[in-house]
């Protein structure tokens, strides 16, 4: 004990260290500090101490952060690599299915959207929810394959103009097709099924807008509550709806909530091939940003997800009515609440230019 | 593509994550905040190298927070990243105004003087560059416990060293090195 009532720390290790890195209480710090004022020696030793502390912080920040650079380099080398990929198989599924419709063309057969003509790839990718009641074939027929069915002769074929669009459209918009990965693009990149995919035919798409999903949690975490409190009725309203294939019919009932009437689709896309804007606009670890577009009685939902879900939970996934204008999209045990509002794209926010 | 359905939100598992010490998790992190942090630094005088800086200066701090336990989980990790990256900002953005007026006199009263920082920042420059010179396991024992802020307990499992003892002792050991490549290196010690 010194004559200032406290005591010689310049050797006592644990005091020193206990006090730069704040494990000791207020009364013990201010202790050491009225005994630092008048000891030259502890001070001294407390300021080593606490140089000691400083170069083992800033050498652990640094190292941490040098760490963090390479990992971000080796993470965007591959994502750079699997764009490039993805740019380049899409333009030759492009290439390939319009040289294939050119040639089916001249042999003299119409182009018809039956099974023949459907592209192989199934349901990859992207889920029907009502696919007995509005087939895959259903989706060439309807929308802008009909209004090309009613062109002159000289236009080409309904086929190949899609294929001759969006061929236009990879082109032009080569940046939103690198974006698509090669998965993707491939699996779900057939006539029928690929409009919309494209950046350049998404933009053209009437009745198409942006809403963001908010995702309720099912772990339970500060998030979590704060994300439920937004979808109150997701807890505790009984859903009203189903729209699967067993309920078709009752999907197309008048009475049925106007969200879900028709039926739904659901399709992921990564990320990274978000537009700029909606990027630094709407993007945050509770909404997932989502293109909605209505088309007559169809409606697909391409979530835009940080990391894409595995295809048997998207093959799964199920569109729930919650209220008359808002679906819950469930996948892979996550709720994600949209507002598909009657009309949306009168109260949906435009489509970037 | 990833077989784990991970949505937008997975703070617990990134939290998770750094607690076990993998520092994977802070590159989705970064991916996330690159843009509005971006944005945010560009439209305050600052540049693209600034931004990545003070994103890379946030995660470390949340790395460092999480680790010695001292983060409390109040906001989104998204949101607590932004907010950290635009305060670091907004502190560098004023101690460079300081700078170039030259008086200081917008420095809060109870801070430490430019001339004392500057003394300090020079000699915990000179402590970390004789920590990277210090062989092993002196290195690593002084970081986990000055800067992972690890207890003895859990530096002896890390290190493989018999007991909490053994580490206090190889400790003392490792200062006293240390503080011989300090004395080496400190200005009118040459």
């Amino acid at each position: 004990m010194t004559d200032d009532g406290g005591i010689h720390f310049g050797t006592d290790e644990e005091l020193l260290s206990g006090y730069v890195l704040g494990r000791l209480d207020a009364s013990e710090r201010e202790k050491m500090d009225r005994h630092a004022a008048l000891c030259a020696p502890c001070a001294e030793s407390l300021r080593r101490e606490m140089l000691t502390a400083a170069g083992a912080r800033r050498l652990g920040r640094e190292t941490l952060k040098a760490d963090l650079r390479k990992r971000i380099r080796e993470a965007d080398a591959p994502i750079h690599w699997l764009r490039i990929t993805g740019a380049a198989a899409a333009l030759c599924v492009v290439a390939g299915l319009g040289a294939y419709y050119m040639l089916f063309n001249r042999s003299g057969n119409p182009v018809q959207s039956d099974a023949s003509s459907r592209p192989i790839g199934g349901t990859t990718g992207e889920i029907a929810q009502n696919e007995q009641s509005v087939p895959p074939e259903g989706l060439a027929r309807s929308g802008n394959a009909d209004k090309a069915v009613q062109a002159p002769s000289t236009v080409p074929s309904p086929a190949m103009a899609h294929a001759q669009s969006k061929q236009k459209g990879a082109s032009k918009t080569l940046q939103t097709d690198m974006d698509n990965s090669l998965k993707e693009e491939t699996a779900a990149g057939g006539i029928a099924r690929s409009e919309g995919v494209t950046g350049a035919v998404q933009e053209q798409t009437p009745g198409a807008f942006w809403s963001d999903g908010i995702v309720e949690q099912g772990e339970v975490s500060p998030g979590a509550a704060a994300a439920k409190k937004s979808i109150p009725e997701a807890a505790e309203r009984s859903l009203l709806f189903k729209s699967n294939a067993a309920q078709d019919a009752a999907s197309r009932r008048k009475d049925a909530p106007a969200a879900v009437q028709g039926a739904y689709f659901v399709r992921q896309r990564p990320a990274s091939a978000l537009p700029p804007e909606r990027e630094t606009s709407v993007r945050n670890r509770m909404r997932i940003p989502t293109r909605v577009e209505k088309n007559g009685e169809r409606t697909t939902l391409t979530l835009y997800l940080d990391s894409l879900v595995d295809e048997s939970d998207l093959k799964r996934a199920q569109v729930d009515a919650l209220r008359d204008d808002s679906v819950v999209v469930t996948i892979g045990g996550k709720k994600i609440l949209y507002r598909i509002p009657r009309g949306g794209e009168t109260q949906g926010d435009r489509p970037p230019k | 593509m990833s077989a784990t359905p991970l949505f937008a939100s997975n703070d617990a598992a990134i939290l998770d994550r750094i607690r076990k010490g993998d520092e994977g998790a802070l590159v989705g992190l970064y991916r996330d905040n690159r843009s509005p942090v971006r944005a945010l630094i560009l439209r305050n005088s600052g540049t693209e190298e600034d931004a990545d800086d003070m994103l890379q200066e946030a995660l470390v701090t949340l790395w460092e927070r999480v680790r010695t336990g001292k983060f409390h989980y109040s906001a989104k990790l998204g949101t607590y990243v932004y907010a950290t990256a635009r305060n670091m900002w907004l502190r560098r953005l004023a101690r460079r105004r300081r700078e170039v007026s030259g008086d200081g006199t917008d420095a809060p009263a109870d801070d430490a003087s430019p001339l004392d920082m500057m003394i300090e920042e020079e000699e915990s420059a000179i402590v970390r560059s004789a920590l990277e010179r210090l062989g092993e396991p002196c290195r690593k024992l002084l970081l986990l416990f000055y800067w992972e802020e690890e207890s003895m307990a859990s530096i002896a499992a890390a290190l493989g060293m018999a007991n909490a003892d053994t580490v206090k002792s190889k400790k003392y050991q490792c200062k006293k090195a240390l503080e011989a490549l300090v004395r080496e290196r400190m200005p009118g010690n040459d």
